[in-house]
């Protein structure tokens, strides 16, 4: 190969990916391909997986538990320790079953509908630097982008790029997320924004006199129309002058424990309270989107 | 491609997901590209490096492109050093590995900006860092896997 080549091939490349990339900013037609493919493919990979993961732990539980009973010859300890291998099965089960209870236990917002989902992972590959998150729902199954996510301590994220089965969430403490809140008890607004992985948020624009306690809770304000009104979001750590600019310093911690994230809550608005421009198909330009 | 072959590409496929779930922020399924490329095989290379591409833009949160730009810059390396290398050199494996670990660097930088978010250098540059560490591991373990599953599948 002359050198002439070689260096058109970089450059024939480079012209070539720049044209996908524009190509795709207008129409989005390569972002919904991926996700279609790519991200359903690799998340049914991750579903087999977790199946047969699971499948496998519990085969050899059920496997170390015989081994110990035939330890024992009689038969009161060989049933109290069958007994005992079902507790541990049971215990875990429990605590499962009571994880999903108190999702249940939480009211969905008038016009809003909750939805159950399993996280399968968190970010994956080299193409994910924003904190997020990749669950077990897609468009098809009630997880269309933007979709607000919650725990049962308060609001997660929301769904940012949606396969039919697979979609991956942002988690409020990604630096590019935004939220319109408001203060619990003085009613202050502002536009919670993240910092990164185990950096406190930081609450913009709040005027200088605003007067906040510490411990005082953030609720989603609404006025995003992307997240109901009155959810908690996060508890003020700090709120003090800044000396940079005339808005009062106020940093908040998520109530949502987002490092210990196993099953979420969609909340859906209501089908029939859908508003025309907050069509599923459509891009609204909300406070929650990306920048 | 053989049902043999075909079966090997959906374990690697499987195995490299798994991966990536396992450790974030990292790509597992460059070193089958790799693989590919050596054994010079351009049709198997195509379909490997679209799947590649597909899957890691789908998991990816940045806007589609950045694992295009990736792919074509580590074979571009890939295909530099070949001339100056033997494939089975470890020099050679070395300098693959660092250029992925740069052009992952400065990727990511860019196209963070260009859709106005600020990803953490920190971050991105252990994890460049790593990425240059596991692409050598993984890539030669691939390479030795697939020789013993088709040992007909030479290096060039």
């Amino acid at each position: 190969m002359t050198p002439r080549r070689l260096l058109l091939i970089p450059a024939a490349a480079l012209l070539f990916s720049l044209g996908l990339y524009s190509w795709n900013q207008h129409t989005d037609v390569l972002d919904a391909f991926s996700a279609s493919t790519g991200l359903e493919a690799a998340g049914s990979i991750l579903k087999g997986i977790h199946a047969v993961k699971t499948s496998i732990a519990s085969t050899w539980q059920r496997f170390a538990n015989q081994s110990a009973i035939q330890q024992e010859n009689e038969k009161l300890r060989k049933e109290l320790r069958e007994l005992s291998a079902r507790m541990l099965l049971v215990s875990e089960q429990k605590a499962e079953l009571e994880r999903l209870r108190k999702l249940l236990g939480i009211s969905p917002p008038k016009d809003w509908q909750l939805l159950g989902a399993q996280v399968l992972g968190s970010r994956m590959g080299p193409n994910s630097p924003f904190i997020g998150i990749t669950i077990d729902r897609g468009y098809i199954t009630g997880a269309t982008p933007e979709t607000p996510i919650m725990t049962p301590e308060g609001i997660a994220g929301f769904v940012f790029k949606a396969g039919p089965f697979t979609a991956i969430a942002l988690l409020l403490t990604d630096p590019g997320v935004r939220i319109a809140v408001t203060g619990e008890k003085s009613r202050m607004q502002g536009i919670l924004s993240g910092n990164g992985l185990n950096k406190p948020m930081e609450m913009l624009f709040v005027p200088h006199n605003a007067t906040f306690e510490v411990g005082e809770l953030l609720v989603t304000s609404g006025l995003d129309n992307v997240f109901p009104k009155g959810i908690p979001v996060a508890k003020i750590i700090s709120a003090a002058p800044s000396t940079l600019t005339p808005f009062l310093a106020v940093q908040a911690v998520p109530l949502a424990n987002l490092t210990k994230i196993e099953d979420v809550l969609l909340v859906v608005r209501d089908p029939e309270t859908l508003l025309p421009q907050r069509a599923p198909q459509q891009q609204p330009s909300s406070e929650a989107k990306k920048p | 491609m053989s049902g043999r072959n075909l079966l090997g590409w959906l374990f690697f496929f499987c195995a490299g997901v798994w991966l990536q779930h396992l450790y974030p922020g990292l790509d597992f399924l460059l070193p089958g590209v790799l693989v590919s490329l050596g054994e010079g095989r351009v049709v198997q290379t195509l379909c490997v490096s679209a799947a590649c591409v597909l899957i890691q833009e789908g998991l990816g949160t940045l806007d589609f492109g950045a694992a295009i730009l990736w792919y074509l810059s580590v074979t571009l390396v890939f295909l530099l050093g070949r001339y100056f290398f033997r494939i089975t050199n470890i020099l050679f494996a070395i300098l693959v590995a660092a250029a992925s670990g740069v052009t992952h660097f400065g990727i990511t930088q860019l196209m963070c900006m260009l859709q106005q978010h600020s990803a953490s250098l920190e971050t991105l540059g252990n994890e460049s860092l790593q990425q240059a560490l596991a692409l050598i591991v993984t890539w030669k373990i691939f390479a030795f896997l697939r020789h013993q599953v088709m040992p007909h599948a030479q290096s060039s």
